[in-house]
């Protein structure tokens, strides 16, 4: 395509300073090298969200993340700067909705039935829908940090540098997220 | 297995692909735009405050020496020569806005400048009109919004505010309206407006009823969308409950062509309806969901759990969405049910020739 997206090799670094330098350009090879883990976050952050939500919610990420630069003091790595804007806006589009016709989801207990499939193939989908269910039902703030630690990897520290909050108050929403989860079993 | 396991698992299924060159070049256009647009309104500013900054050196250099027979002349007031000309902050451009953890929302046509951003933020609303969405505020931390004729100060989080003629209406929280020239305030909750120097409740402010679901029908197989969707959400901030309007207003977004909104109000019916509702609503998303076959899995293999007229369509579906995910296995096994259950009819000879 163009030449914006072709600087595999450069580090985030040294992109960053592009950037600051005032050369958008340095978007496009972030943006490839990160857009997937965004999306990927916003799509489990908000469970009901879909592909097209998600890239939606990416790319204003990374548009805001150029807002956001003169603040980026490179403690942490540049991924976990990326969550902490993924999640605000996850969270803003989430209150937006919710706000709109205060609908509160249920649980929508599955009919019993004629089921296709094999045995193994309905529980996984029956446990697939539980989780989603009840990452639904968890607060924001839990949903977050859950997602955040056990879905991608994240530990304590960056969690709570991406959030901007203290670690206790990490552990302690990962602690009330896991108790929720397990009593929702 | 435990709750992480199925997590895990349920987190598989969320996934998504990297960005193509074309989508990143996209985006860097964008932030050139963007970048070039604020370029254009900072000249602008910095053209201002020259001149401003001009204009006090030369009141410096040429003020007139006093005199016995002489006369004096000072400065018009803002023009002080004991203070740095400020630069006036440039208007926030149409669209969202992150300020730190709060979010604004900046209409077409508002005109709205940022004094202070942080834990104490303060807005200028000079035209139009903004929406925001706010963080929690502890102690002497403020957020507010400023009018010629009013202040909104946040109590809550969610707001918005138009400039002229004022009024304020309040999604969620509270906020404090104080009005400029005398001080005095009012309390306005979620649910309720400000408008015309007084606070009006829900109930005021929707003095009839909403439409009926027969006319909102009607008005959407006409084609009038933007008047059946005011009657439905006035409808379902009524009763958000009444699967019957979520349907209905699933059909009107197809038909307006915004697939998203269909999906999320055809989910919505499966979350609030009867049995026969969500039903239908699983079949409704998972026909527009054809490009996302794990959603699509789920959704029929729920709806097939009870018997209904489109079990046969829903067992084709089905079938091709496990072979997109190259499950043939699945898929095969999907299809030889249908081909026995529908035996004799077009799905059934359908399914056979697929099996083929």
């Amino acid at each position: 395509m163009t030449d914006v997206c072709t600087a595999p090799t450069d580090s985030d670094a040294e992109l960053v300073a592009r950037l600051r330098a005032g050369r958008p350009d340095a978007l496009g090879p972030l943006y490839i090298r990160y857009g997937a883990d965004v999306r990927r976050l916003a799509l489990r952050l908000d469970p009901a969200a879909d592909p097209a939500t998600a890239d939606d919610i990416c790319q204003s990420v990374f548009l805001l993340f150029l807002d956001t630069l003169p603040r980026y003091e490179e403690r942490g790595r540049l991924r976990s700067w990326l969550f902490g804007i993924t999640t605000r806006q996850c969270r803003a589009r989430r209150r937006r909705w919710w706000n709109r016709f205060r609908i509160h989801r249920s649980s929508g207990a599955a009919s019993a039935g004629v089921a296709v499939g094999s045995a193994s193939i309905d529980r996984r989908l029956e446990a697939r829908q539980a989780v989603e269910q009840a990452l639904e039902r968890l607060p924001d703030a839990q949903r977050e940090v859950l997602v955040l630690h056990h879905l991608e990897g994240m530990s304590i520290q960056e969690i709570a540098l991406a959030l901007d909050i203290s670690e206790n108050a990490v552990s302690t929403r990962l602690y009330r997220a896991r108790r929720t989860m397990e009593a929702d079993r | 297995m435990s709750w992480e396991t199925d997590l895990q698992d349920w987190g598989d299924t969320r996934t998504a692909p990297a960005p193509t060159p074309d989508e990143a070049a996209a985006l860097v256009a964008k932030a050139r735009a963007r970048k070039h647009s604020l370029l254009i309104t900072r000249r602008v500013t910095m053209g201002s405050t020259m001149a401003l900054a001009a204009a006090a050196l030369l009141a410096i250099l040429f003020q007139p020496k006093l005199g016995p027979t002489g006369w004096t002349w000072s400065p018009p007031h803002r023009v002080a020569t004991t203070e740095p000309a400020a630069a006036e902050p440039s208007p926030m451009l149409e669209g969202t806005h992150q300020l730190q953890d709060d979010q604004l929302q900046v209409d077409a046509g508002a005109s709205v400048v940022a004094l202070r951003t942080g834990p104490t933020t303060r807005l200028r609303l000079d035209a139009g009109t903004v929406t925001a969405t706010v963080s929690h505020r502890t102690g002497s931390e403020t957020f507010s919004i400023e009018t010629t004729s009013h202040t909104v100060t946040v109590i809550g989080t969610e707001f918005s505010v138009q400039q002229s003629p004022f009024s304020v209406r309040v999604t969620r929280g509270t906020v404090v309206v104080e009005r400029s020239e005398d001080g005095s305030q009012w309390r306005v909750s979620a649910g309720e407006s400000f408008i015309n120097g007084a606070v009006e409740r829900p109930v005021l402010s929707r003095p009839t009823p909403p439409p009926a679901l027969p006319a909102l029908q009607t008005m959407v197989l006409e084609g009038d969308l933007e008047t059946a969707r005011d009657g439905l959400t006035q409808r379902l901030q009524d009763d958000p409950t009444d699967a019957a309007a979520w349907r209905l207003l699933a059909q009107l977004e197809e038909r307006a062509g915004d697939r998203n909104a269909a999906v999320e109000a055809w989910m919505t019916v499966v979350r609030v309806g009867s049995t026969p509702h969500a039903q239908g609503a699983r079949y409704e998303a998972a026909r527009l969901l054809s490009d996302q076959p794990d959603r699509v899995i789920l959704l029929l293999t729920d709806f097939l759990k009870v018997d209904h007229p489109l079990a046969g369509e829903a067992r084709l579906r089905l079938a091709d969405a496990y072979a997109a995910t190259g499950d043939a296995e699945q898929s095969r096994a999907v299809l030889e049910e249908a081909a026995k259950r529908h035996a004799g009819t077009s799905i059934g000879r359908k399914a056979r020739r697929q099996l083929r």
